[in-house]
Parts: structure tokens; C-alpha cells; sequence
């Protein structure tokens, strides 16, 4: 899809610019011709780029390499993706991952299919947010979730799972979490989704490795494994 | 043609930022986009409208 989209962003700027030229070549008179011409440059065209622009916003924001590349993410991202199988995370996005119970491409959104650009408007503005803290960099590490995760995401995949079914114990977890007033999650029995905090901050010995970028998984692997050894040295 | 002419720097301004962000996606050029190129195709768009209605009325089609 994203080649589409390319294709039709050199097309609408190449239209645009012929538009706009033409508009420009005629400016002395203001005759049907250029009326036409006027409501496509300013109107019709750049309503187009809107729509795909935005389409490309809402279908972009799905894909996990979109939420990697504010490099704040990365402590999450390579937590989940980048540990050596040797020593590999134990939290519950890694475990999902290694697995291969997400997604491809879409490990985040799969979880957070309720939240940021693909949630609901109140979820949209947050998004918008971030995207200001981010680029502004009026952020502070640690990155904290604000709301509460709606653990519905969960049972999305899990409640119709025999696997998950067969084990008595999340009958009434299900009960409680699907009731009015949810007061139990996932995690109080699976652990924690991402690393703690303290990992994620600024001065834990942790904190340079969890955010190397995702893109460079091979040397992550290198890297991590030669400060695993010198752990063990320790 | 003046009113126009202002409009078309706001679509061209709105394009220089919408056509990379399309190609070439990252968090700046989106945050661009967002908050500075959506607004440009705002204001074109609606000034080239209340031109067609000024238009439009001053020939008493409406």
C-alpha cells in the first residue's frame, strides 16, 4: 500500500504544479477556464492530499516500525524484539513476540488497538500530544502510560482460546474484567507488559542498551551478548 | 485573482510538506503535516470557498 501511496503523492504534486501553473499563465483573466482551474488547485486537489494524507497517518500509526521511530519507543521495542534467544526478555509483549502470537508488523497496534491515532477522538488528541511532546521534546524519560489499558484488548484474542478457557481460575477474572467496574488484570498474574520504569530511565546501567535503535537488531544481538559476558564476568 | 493568489501559497506550503511526509514518513514531517500543513489546506480551502460564494452571489445565482 505504502508504494500506492507514493505513486499517488508524485501524481497530486505533479498535477498540482501543472494546476497551479496554468492558473498562474492565465492570472489576467478570470474567465470559466479559470475558474476551473482554481477550484481544482485550491480545492479539489489539495481536499485529495488531505484524504491521503491522513489515511496514511491512521493506517501508518498500525505499524509497529511507526512507533519505533520516536526514539523513545525503543526501550519498549527492543525489549520485545531485540533480546538474544539465550537471554531473552520475560515480560509479556516479548513473550508475545517470540512466540509469534502478534501480528507481523503490527505487535504494538495489536495490544494498543484502542489507544493513540487509532482510538477514539479522546485517543486521537492524546496522540497529537505525543507527537507535540515528542518532536518539542518536552518529555521526560521514563515515557508513562496515562490511562488505564483496557484489558478487553486482551480477551479480544484470549477469551474464546481453549487454552485459556480450559484453565478454571479466569472464569471469574473474565467476569470482573468484562463487569462494570474492573478492578482486576492480566497482569496481576502474567507480569509486567514492558520493562519497569527503572530500566527505562536515564543512569540505570540497563538504560544505553534498551535504547539502541530497533533497526539494527543484528548488532543489538552483538552488543547485548558481549555485555551479557560481562556480566557473567562480573 | 489576489485572494487566489494567497490561497495558492497556503496549498503550495501545505503540498511542500504533505508530498514528503507521503514519501519519506517520520515523526517530524508528520508533526509538520498535523499541525502546520492541515491548517494551510484549511484556510485555502475555505477562502477559495467564500470566493466562490462571493462570486456566485454577486451574479445572484444564490
Amino acid at each position: 500500500m505504502e508504494t500506492v501511496l507514493v505513486y499517488i503523492a508524485i501524481a497530486l504534486v505533479l498535477l498540482e504544479v501543472i494546476l497551479l501553473y496554468r492558473l498562474h499563465v492565465n492570472r489576467g483573466s478570470l474567465t470559466a477556464k479559470v475558474k476551473w482551474l482554481a477550484l481544482f488547485a485550491i480545492i479539489i486537489v489539495p481536499a485529495s492530499t488531505l484524504l491521503f494524507a491522513n489515511y496514511h497517518v491512521f493506517e501508518s500509526t498500525k505499524k509497529s516500525a511507526e512507533c519505533m521511530s520516536c526514539h523513545v519507543m525503543a526501550a519498549i521495542g527492543n525489549d520485545m524484539k531485540g533480546w538474544t534467544e539465550e537471554e531473552h526478555s520475560m515480560t509479556l509483549a516479548a513473550r508475545h513476540y517470540r512466540n509469534g502470537w502478534l501480528p507481523e508488523e503490527q505487535e504494538c497496534y495489536s495490544c494498543h488497538k484502542d489507544y493513540g491515532f487509532q482510538g477514539t477522538f479522546k485517543a486521537k488528541l492524546d496522540g497529537y500530544r505525543h507527537l507535540m511532546r515528542y518532536v518539542t521534546e518536552t518529555y521526560e524519560e521514563p515515557i508513562r502510560y496515562r490511562g488505564e489499558f483496557n484489558y478487553m484488548n486482551c480477551l479480544g484474542c484470549h477469551q474464546n482460546n481453549r487454552s485459556f478457557t480450559e484453565v478454571e481460575e479466569h472464569a471469574p477474572v473474565v467476569t470482573n474484567i468484562t463487569g462494570d467496574n474492573p478492578t482486576i488484570s492480566c497482569l496481576n498474574c502474567h507480569g509486567r507488559a514492558h520493562p519497569e520504569p527503572s530500566r527505562r530511565t536515564p543512569g540505570h546501567p540497563e538504560f544505553e542498551e534498551l535504547k539502541i535503535p530497533v533497526k539494527d537488531a543484528e548488532a543489538l544481538r552483538s552488543y547485548l551478548k558481549k555485555f551479557d559476558t560481562e556480566l557473567t564476568k562480573k | 485573482m489576489r485572494q487566489i493568489f494567497i490561497e495558492s501559497l497556503f496549498v503550495i506550503v501545505g503540498m511542500a510538506i504533505a508530498i514528503p511526509y507521503m514519501i519519506w514518513p517520520n515523526p517530524y514531517l508528520m508533526f509538520l503535516f498535523v499541525f502546520v500543513a492541515q491548517p494551510c489546506f484549511a484556510v485555502a480551502m475555505l477562502g477559495a470557498i467564500y470566493e466562490i460564494f462571493k462570486d456566485l452571489k454577486s451574479k445572484d445565482v444564490i
